[in-house]
């Protein structure tokens, strides 16, 4: 008798744990802080700088230029794509399409898809591109720039793979991530921009990060 | 042979028949084919749905309507006339690379490794699903269209 209400006990425990309390709870700071060392006064003392975005100058779709200043008051959703990309690409084009429609009027948030091949993806290609899917900037922006810039920015900022590979699908390997970026250049999230739940939980994540610039 | 087996023969036939005969819903076969015609055709179908969903369903997406302008739509395209021709080498070439002005489609990526058979077992897929009505491309076909890619 004792071990049936332990062992229905069990069940409401473990029911506990999955359930989704976490959804009240605020989006993370993703990336590690750097701890450095200065000196103050004659004095060593340490100091946490928490991950964030670092500095960055590209080219947009209509030969904007787009720096980490046209997202100051803005948070965005940015990925790593290229235009002849055979793989992954076209159904990460279809689902950023979703949130771009979902927050088409809302303009506290922007998109921001780098090109990883800059050579064959020009500012005219990625105008062409944009036209084809029927979307403009600056809601959603398609930004070329300088190869390793790009490289790096992807590895070091957004933490995610981004290079050229000539034994990938078309030549560049990288990852099909979404990552959501507040007004303060940090991470608060990472989804697989090829999965529609991910990005069904990204546009809710969205929707919260919005809701905290509010209070 | 015994009651036993044999019946396990029948057993094993029905299963094998009644499933080769399932086509995709979204697909149709002309009434006036005899037996054996009916069944090769049901195949490729059936083979070419299954290749069409692991090569083409990103891009084109299931339902045969593309996505925007960036990938056409499948349903009643030019490509699919003149026997195919010019699909075929689509498939097998991609876009040509003279092709990849500005202010065109985006191009279409080459998948050299598929076969003849599965190219066509593709075509004869895409051409008579979602009221597509081309009929039965063999793989004589294909390879023929293969020959003189060049003009298409
Ligand atoms: C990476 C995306 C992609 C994949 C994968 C892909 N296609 Fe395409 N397809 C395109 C694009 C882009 C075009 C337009 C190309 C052009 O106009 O040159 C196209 C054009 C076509 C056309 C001609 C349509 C028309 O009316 O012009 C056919 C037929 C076609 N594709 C069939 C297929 C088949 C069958 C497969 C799978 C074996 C496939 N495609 C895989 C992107 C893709």
């Amino acid at each position: 008798m004792m071990k049936k209400y332990i062992k229905i006990g069990c069940l409401f425990l473990l029911l506990g744990a999955c359930s989704p309390i976490k959804t009240n709870f605020e989006l993370p700071v993703l990336g590690r802080a750097e701890i450095v060392t200065k000196e103050v006064n004659g004095i060593l003392t340490e100091d946490t700088i928490p991950h964030r975005i670092a500095n960055f100058s590209f080219i947009n779709q209509d030969s904007a230029i787009v720096t980490n200043a046209s997202f100051k008051d803005q948070i965005y959703v940015a990925d790593f794509f290229f235009i002849n990309c055979p793989s992954i690409c076209p159904e990460m084009s279809k689902q950023m399409y979703r949130v771009y429609e979902k927050f088409l009027e809302n303009e506290n948030i922007g998109l921001l898809s780098h090109t990883i091949d800059p050579v064959y993806d020009t500012v005219a290609a990625l105008a062409n591109y944009a036209r084809l899917l029927g979307v403009s900037s600056p809601k959603w922006q398609f930004v070329t720039g300088d190869k390793q810039q790009i490289y790096d920015l992807g590895e070091t900022s957004y933490m995610v793979v981004a290079n050229e590979d000539e034994n990938a699908p078309g030549g560049f390997i990288h990852s099909g991530a979404f990552l959501l970026i507040d007004k303060e250049r940090q991470v608060r999230g990472v989804y697989d921009g090829t999965i529609a739940s991910q990005v069904d939980l990204l546009m809710k994540d969205i929707d919260k990060l919005l809701t905290s610039y509010e209070q | 042979m015994s009651s036993n087996n044999l019946f396990l023969f029948l057993f094993l036939f029905l299963i094998l028949s009644c499933h080769s005969y399932q086509k995709p819903s979204e697909s149709h076969v002309p009434e006036n084919l005899d037996e054996a015609s009916k069944m090769k055709y049901t195949q490729y179908l059936i083979q070419g749905k299954i290749l069409y969903n692991t090569n083409c369903t990103h891009c084109h997406q299931n339902s045969g309507k593309g996505f925007r302008e960036l990938y056409p739509a499948l349903i009643g395209s030019a490509a699919l006339m003149d026997d195919m021709g010019p699909a075929a080498c689509l498939i097998k070439y991609g876009t040509k690379v003279s092709r990849k002005a500005s202010n065109q489609n985006i191009a279409m990526p080459a998948q050299a490794e598929l076969s003849n058979l599965e190219i066509a077992e593709i075509l004869t897929y895409i051409g008579n699903s979602w009221g597509n009505q081309t009929g039965f491309i063999s793989v004589k076909k294909v390879a023929t269209s293969l020959v003189d890619c060049a003009t298409h």
